[in-house]
């Protein structure tokens, strides 16, 4: 329902800058960290860890006041012009064309079962979808997962580092910043369109408009009734990359701690 | 007469069954409650008491408050999600806070669940996790929605009654998010619990009001 998972639009510039401020931040600072399985409940207040959290705050704001503005409206006209067919079409087809990521990083993580429904539902969906405009792998039984190489990262015991907010890329750890780096230098994609601007801008827009109006409720639910807007997104993101690096296996090793003991009863 | 002759260990298999049957039941009701059902339940009523439209607004949310009240564990979930400042409150603070959280609880939910009440649940596993406490891994379609969202219930057995500690939606706990939440504003108000307590307040207060104005699909 609600994913964080960033756009392609934003790999352009987290290439850029991932690389470089990634390698040098991320590696240390990940080395450092305890693993990424620390008990849920316990390790919160410490766990936190947000360092640059004023500037973060600035930038958040900034991003809100930027969804405001140009991506909510562009996502509900989206929403209100295409009937809900044509969006789930548009949806399936950038999905598919995900799959060469997924198959790579399912690889990476040593799933060759998961590799080859990534595979098999690629021929499907490429062929009998009509270039993945439809998903009959699905009615096959071959369900979707998504595999990324910030997940990949995750799933090899990188913690995610300081919780870092970037202007218009949204919420993005080192670990993840590399990660997204890592996306953009193995998506076929990214050398399909190299020399194809005009291409490239509307592959990568309405990727950002088909994920932003999957979760305009969501959000403005979510925005409407929570208490520090901030903290539940930073919140919200940490927990979804953890849930999506354990592939949704409930963690039943970790729930957070309801101590009636010491709870201090009134 | 060789009928007879098989026929026998069958009616005495049948006749040990039944006068096993009842012990079975009691020690299976004993050992684990229903935890499925109990969820599929707590769902359908709210669903349908978010969506009966034949009483007023003030009905209907009553009726959604005295459900969540009865089968969410409200103490408990307040405290910890208060964290470590649960003991920097004063006994007069601890009362008021868990007034108003109990009922920002209700409001976000009744806000939240109103756009899925025509939603089914399909009950994936239920897995007891020790000292009374289950995990029911379920998953609520909504036809609005083709992709089906995972939702993980916490329960807990308390004085033989089951009540919801925790709700895991993709993954994201309630409890934990609200408790990041609540310690972030404290933190940002110098530590000051009032600051917390007016948020609700006000938060609770504009999440039914938004209900009229909200925009639709």
């Amino acid at each position: 329902m609600i994913d964080p998972d960033l756009t392609r639009l934003t790999r352009i510039f987290v290439a850029m800058t991932g690389v470089i401020t990634g390698l040098s931040i991320a590696t240390p600072a990940a080395i450092a960290q305890e693993p990424a399985s620390a008990n849920a409940g316990e390790a919160e207040e410490a766990d936190v860890n947000d360092p640059f959290e004023p500037m973060n705050r600035f930038f958040f704001s900034f991003n809100l006041a930027m969804d405001k503005v140009i991506l909510r409206p562009a996502a509900i006209a989206y929403r209100a012009v295409l009937p809900a067919p044509v969006r789930e079409s548009t949806s399936n087809f950038l999905d598919n064309l995900e799959s060469p990521v997924i198959f790579l990083n399912d690889l990476l993580q040593a799933k060759p079962a998961r590799a080859g429904n990534t595979l098999a539902r690629f021929g499907i969906n490429t062929v009998i979808g009509f270039f993945g405009f439809f998903d009959p792998a699905e009615s096959m039984g071959m369900e979707r997962h998504d595999e990324d190489f910030a997940q990949t990262l995750g799933a090899w015991g990188v913690s995610s580092g300081p919780y870092l907010m970037l202007p218009f890329l949204g919420p993005l750890p080192p670990r993840d910043m590399v990660g997204f780096a890592g996306d953009f230098f193995t998506d076929p994609m990214t050398y399909l369109l190299w020399d194809h601007r005009t291409t490239n801008l509307v592959y990568y827009g309405v990727d950002v408009v088909d994920q932003r109006h999957q979760v305009i409720d969501e959000f403005d639910e979510l925005e409407k009734s929570s208490v520090d807007y901030y903290a539940a997104i930073r919140s919200l993101y940490r927990q979804r990359m953890d849930d999506r690096i354990r592939d949704g296996k409930t963690d039943m090793e970790n729930l957070p701690v309801f101590d009636d003991e010491d709870g201090g009863a009134p | 007469m060789l009928m007879r002759l098989k026929l026998l260990p069958l009616s005495a298999a049948i006749m040990l069954a039944a006068l096993l049957t009842p012990v079975f039941s009691v020690v299976s009701v004993r050992a684990a409650p229903d935890t499925a059902a109990f969820v599929e339940n707590l769902t359908y009523t709210a669903f349908a008491t978010l969506g009966n439209h034949n009483i007023t607004e003030q009905e209907r949310f009553a009726k959604f408050s005295d459900l969540l009240h009865s089968r969410v564990d409200m103490p408990r979930i307040g405290r910890f999600v208060l964290g470590a400042n649960w003991r920097q409150a004063s006994p007069e603070q601890q009362a008021e806070y868990q007034k108003l959280f109990s009922d920002y609880v209700v409001s976000a939910f009744a806000g939240r669940l109103q756009e899925y009440t025509d939603s089914q649940i399909t009950i994936k596993s239920s897995t007891p996790t020790g000292k009374g406490e289950h995990i029911v891994s379920t998953l609520i379609r909504n036809p609005k929605n083709p992709e089906p969202v995972k939702v993980d219930w916490r329960l807990r057995e308390n004085a033989g009654a089951l009540q919801v500690l925790d709700m895991t939606i993709e993954g994201v706990s309630m409890a934990l998010t609200q408790r990041s939440e609540f310690s972030s504003l404290i933190q940002q108000n110098g530590g000051n619990i009032n600051a917390l307590l007016d948020r609700l307040r006000s938060t609770a207060e504009a999440v039914r009001q938004g209900k009229q104005v909200s925009i639709g699909n």
